[in-house]
């Protein structure tokens, strides 16, 4: 990018300038003796073009024009000049009439794209009546027993005509979708969204898990091939590095363990004989946003470019758009805290702002209460208003990377990448995503990066504005939203009300099939969606699962000690 | 009803402070100990031991359902390190058993070596004491293998489980000195590895080069793989414990190793008294100080301090004697 | 002082998964010189206060993050009460509302150390009341 002449130049004169802010014994006072990002990547007092040709950056090669490979300034030649974010925000929670009026709220405050989130008893496919579900019902996501509380769900919104993002994984729920969509009049290749289906990340973020791994991937790969025929317009996987990002690991690491990941999932898609290209351009990502601005932004253009060499070069993708990260991206959780919660407001913001810098297709906001319980609809509504100030009054959607051709930021992407490199060979020489989780390599990295950090907040290496430092001691003032305890019952009522007024043996026969289907190693979509339309519950469906693949080996795999 | 009751009749309560007390070697345990000794021996006592990662807390769990489901009732006490810079430690193994919880005829508890040599501390021998006088039929015992911790488990247990995992060839290679030869079951665990099969050929093959074993035991280890996944090889595992124990008892070896694993208790327990008793001594008497400062001011060597002390113990000893000769007559 | 290995279970309850926190916080308290032993996920009240008196620990600390802790508390207080070892103090952590530390409280949790707390506050206080309770108890 510069030539010689002027690099020697640059060189020398930096060489003046170090000499010149130097004190007489030869340093130069800061506030730290070092300083690093919040992955512990060493940051430099200044960066110059140096930095970037030193390093080998080639702009063609390595950066080039937004909407071309490897797609390091993001995967649309005109980004947010041509079409802005998609609003999508997380809800789901209580019953799911309550959450139906939730939806319709934020479609009507200026969400347009839905996502809702299901309870831990959903997700971990036991349902509410469960002894294990006491006290998670409706808590972090909306209960889902049966087709029942699907149809309530989404009553009133026209699934034909939305985008919804459904978090869960495996093919109960995505058929409970498909089932209602065709109640509607919808055929399955009408509608739009995403199903998260990440067994992976849900598995080291969250540890859900409910039958072996091995199987768990194989149920989102059946949903991944269904949807390959039959919904061209529905995005049958989220890769998700999210999670595993809330549970501590680094910004690379986030990288590097989603893209992982992704490579597990692709060489499973590929085993099952699908083509590269049949499901590469279906497939999206999930990041985090978190507190270090430029950190997060880089790590969204070193994904990308990762992501775009490992499809074309590993797994000899031909279409550009198998190369492309698609990503949505929520703000850290973690990141709020429960001391003075306005203060969530501002954090939020930056998050935001990196996650549209890093060149985002949709994005949820938290909300500023969420450090303490479910977020009240006043505070999602200023968590969507951030969001419209970032599209309409900052600017920065005005041109296409702004941040590109930072010194500072190209080296920062060249640093996550090798670093993120660095793990991505070190889990494929493992044996893949799925065997290092077995061998608990992940988990063991990831509680180590999150233990290191906890250690430098106690040190106040790090400071968290109210909680290490400005502490204030007022008691922070917000309404919180709280949960009917009577509703626990209820839901376990509507589950024998439901067993009750429903067609015993059009369930037994729709069982039996599925449990045939399962025990052939058949892809389960059509018989699980049969299943479901007969009311099975959700639970009855997973017992079947279980059934054939066991449950999952809970205390083989204590992860993290 | 006193504590030793209440122990004998399984008291959970009794049991668990029992065991802190010994852990803390407080002085009230002497005497429980010394009132519990004779009701013990009634339990089979199996170590369980091996490389960090193979797998041994879930194979416990396993075996421990094995044996409940034969009618036997089991205490387990899984022993990690502590940290030697903290002291604390990070007890993850009941975690893996979550299995066995709420049956009221398993007891376990995981202990922290204490700086213990070789990882097993006389606590433990205490404590399976414990677990045993409660009623318990089997006591399992798990205790990461590494350095010294072999030899003290072999002391202890009646029977001995090495377990490894597919890949542990170079483990086994650093270990196999000491290892092979008390291990009364060899276990490949994590069988649904790939290298399983090559693990067991190594193993027999180790196992070939083996010279026979001490005395009369014409014991075979067998070699069994083992997957906590799917159950595999727990039943053939468990059955083999079994056979162990009826193998030693049959050829009177059971008497032998409890005679010697009592012998080297003794030995422990009376050189850390002896030891004890000489630092009190040292501390009250200014003669005895005035002697021990002889040998830090090189005056007199340690190996002869210490001939001088045994030989007092033996003149005091034929003293005795002659005064009880003298007595008679 | 020296600590006299202070025994603590740290433990989860119900389907929650985040373990994040419980996690951080048994090392930190391993490196305090604590032995600590950790229940893994997805357990029952029941399970943990079995533990808890199998163990014979100083203290019980409980990690809970999805927000059900004023329906699961109660049962676990419940069942140390069952048991007679209601004289274990139990300690919780997690993202627990402002609003909802007193009503833990009420039921005898011994205190609440919200999202954000440090864990050197933690620390100094599981100390503090277990040398209390060890001072009160060999008294008796």
């Amino acid at each position: 990018m510069y030539d010689g002449d002027i690099l020697d130049e640059i060189r020398k004169r930096k060489e003046e300038w170090e000499r010149e802010i130097q004190d007489e014994q030869g340093s130069v006072k800061e506030r730290k003796e070092a300083f690093t990002t919040l992955g512990e990547i060493p940051v430099k007092r200044v960066y110059t073009p140096l930095d970037v040709v030193d390093r080998d950056i080639d702009y063609l090669r390595d950066i080039s024009f937004p909407g071309e490979y490897p797609f390091t300034r993001g995967i649309h030649p005109t980004m947010y000049r041509g079409s802005l974010w998609t609003i999508r925000q997380f809800m789901g929670f209580g019953d799911p009439r309550k959450s139906n009026e939730r939806l319709k709220y934020l479609m009507n405050s200026g969400a347009p794209g839905l996502n809702v989130a299901f309870d831990l008893p959903t997700i971990n496919g036991v349902g509410s009546d469960h002894p294990l579900a006491r006290g998670e019902i409706g808590r972090n996501g909306v209960p889902v027993n049966s087709l029942e509380d699907m149809e309530q769900l989404f009553d009133g919104i026209p699934l034909g005509k939305v985008s919804t993002s459904l978090v869960i994984a495996y093919p109960p729920i995505p058929c409970m979708y498909i089932a209602v969509a065709e109640k509607q009049g919808f055929r399955p290749d009408q509608l739009r969204g995403t199903f998260q289906n990440d067994s992976i990340c849900r598995d080291v973020g969250a540890n859900v898990r409910v039958v072996p791994r091995r199987a768990e991937l194989k149920l989102c790969v059946d949903v991944v091939e269904y949807a390959t025929k039959h919904m061209p317009l529905w995005y049958p996987i989220s890769i998700v590095g999210y999670q595993i990002r809330e549970k501590g690991c680094t910004a690379a690491q986030e990288v590097a363990f989603n893209l992982s990941d992704g490579i597990e999932f692709v060489r499973a898609f590929i085993e099952r004989g699908m083509d590269v290209d049949s499901f590469g351009p279906r497939l999206s990502f999930m990041w985090n946003a978190h507190n270090d601005f430029f950190e997060e932004i880089a790590k969204y253009r070193a994904a990308r470019r990762i992501w775009a060499r490992i499809m074309k070069e590993k797994f000899k993708a031909r279409n550009p758009r198998s190369m492309q990260i698609r990503f949505h991206t929520q703000t850290s959780g973690v990141s709020l805290t429960a001391q003075q919660p306005l203060n969530n407001v501002a954090r939020v913001a930056i998050q935001g702002l990196a996650a549209v810098l890093g060149g985002t297709q949709s994005l949820h906001t938290n909300s500023m209460d969420e450090a303490m319980a479910l977020p009240t609809e006043d505070s999602v509504k200023i968590a969507v208003c951030t969001q419209q100030i970032l599209a309409h009054e900052s600017g920065v959607t005005n041109t296409v990377d702004p941040i590109a051709g930072s010194y500072y930021v190209e080296s920062l992407t060249k640093d996550l990448e090798d670093e993120a490199m660095t793990y991505i060979e070190k889990i494929e020489e493992i044996g893949g995503a799925v065997e290092a989780l077995e061998t608990g390599y992940v988990q063991r990295e990831v509680t180590k990066a999150a233990y290191a950090y906890q250690d430098k907040v106690e040190k106040k290496q790090e400071i968290i504005v109210g909680v290490n430092d400005y502490v204030d001691d007022r008691e922070p003032n917000i309404n919180l939203l709280e949960i009917d305890e009577a509703f626990e019952r209820y839901m376990c009522e509507k589950i024998e009300k439901l067993k009750a007024g429903r067609d015993p043996s059009a369930v037994e026969r729709s069982l039996d099939k599925l449990r045939e289907a399962a025990f052939r190693d058949e892809n389960l979509m059509e018989s699980t969606m049969e299943a479901v339309k007969s009311y099975a519950t959700l639970r009855e469906v997973w017992d079947v699962y279980r059934e054939r693949y066991g449950s999952f080996n809970e205390k083989a795999h204590i992860t993290g000690l | 009803m006193n504590l030793f009751e209440k122990i004998k009749a399984g008291d959970i309560c009794s049991i668990a402070r029992l065991i802190s007390k010994v852990e803390r070697r407080d002085p009230e345990v002497i005497k429980a100990i010394k009132e519990i000794y004779p009701h013990c021996g009634n339990a089979h006592l199996i170590g369980i031991t091996g490389p960090p990662g193979v797998g041994k807390s879930c194979l416990v769990s396993e075996l421990a359902g094995k044996f409940r489901e034969k009618n036997r009732t089991v205490g387990i006490l899984a022993v990690d390190p502590s940290s030697p810079f903290s002291g604390g430690a990070l007890l993850g193994d009941r975690a893996r058993m979550i299995e066995l919880a709420g049956d009221k005829d398993v007891f376990i508890r995981s202990l922290a070596s204490r700086g213990a040599s070789g990882g097993l501390s006389a606590a433990v021998s205490d404590a399976a004491d414990i677990l045993d006088m409660s009623g318990k039929d089997l006591v399992l015992i798990e205790t990461v293998g590494v350095g010294q911790g072999e030899v003290d488990i072999a002391r202890l247990a009646h029977t001995v489980l090495l377990v490894l995992m597919p890949g542990y060839g170079d483990a086994l290679q650093a270990m196999k000195a000491g290892i092979m030869e008390i291990a009364d079951i060899l276990i490949v665990n994590k069988a649904d590895l790939s290298g399983a099969d090559e693990a067991v050929a190594e193993l027999s093959t180790v196992q070939g080069f083996q010279g026979m074993r001490e005395g009369q035991d014409k014991w075979v280890a067998p070699i069994i793989k083992s997957s906590t996944l799917d159950g595999e090889g727990i039943e053939d595992i468990a059955g083999a414990v079994l056979k162990h124990f009826e193998y030693v008892k049959e050829q009177g070896f059971l008497r032998k190793k409890n005679r010697d694993r009592r012998t080297n208790q003794f030995l422990d327990i009376f050189t850390q008294q002896i030891r004890d008793e000489f630092m009190r001594l040292v501390k009250v008497d200014a003669g005895i100080q005035r002697w021990v400062d002889k040998i830090g001011d090189l005056e007199l060597d340690p190996y002869s301090a210490s001939e001088q002390v045994i030989e007092l113990l033996r003149n005091a000893r034929e003293q005795e004697r002659d005064s009880r000769k003298r007595t008679r007559k | 002082m020296r600590d006299e290995n202070i025994r603590i279970l740290v433990a989860k309850i119900g389907l929650d998964g985040h373990d994040r926190g419980g996690l951080i916080i048994a090392q930190a308290l391993k490196n305090a010189g604590m032995e600590v032993i950790y229940t893994g996920l997805k357990n029952t009240s029941e399970n943990v206060v079995e533990m808890a008196i199998q163990e014979d620990v100083d203290i019980i600390g409980i990690s809970i993050l999805s927000g059900a802790h004023l329906v699961l508390m109660p049962i676990l207080m419940d069942e140390l009460k069952k048991n007679n070892a209601d004289d274990i103090p139990v300690i919780v952590g997690g993202v627990i509302p402002p609003g909802d530390i007193p009503k833990l409280k009420a039921m005898n949790v011994r205190e609440v150390f919200p999202a954000g707390s440090q864990v050197v506050e933690a620390v100094a206080f599981i100390r503090r009341l277990v040398q209390e309770r060890r001072k009160s108890t060999r008294a008796s």
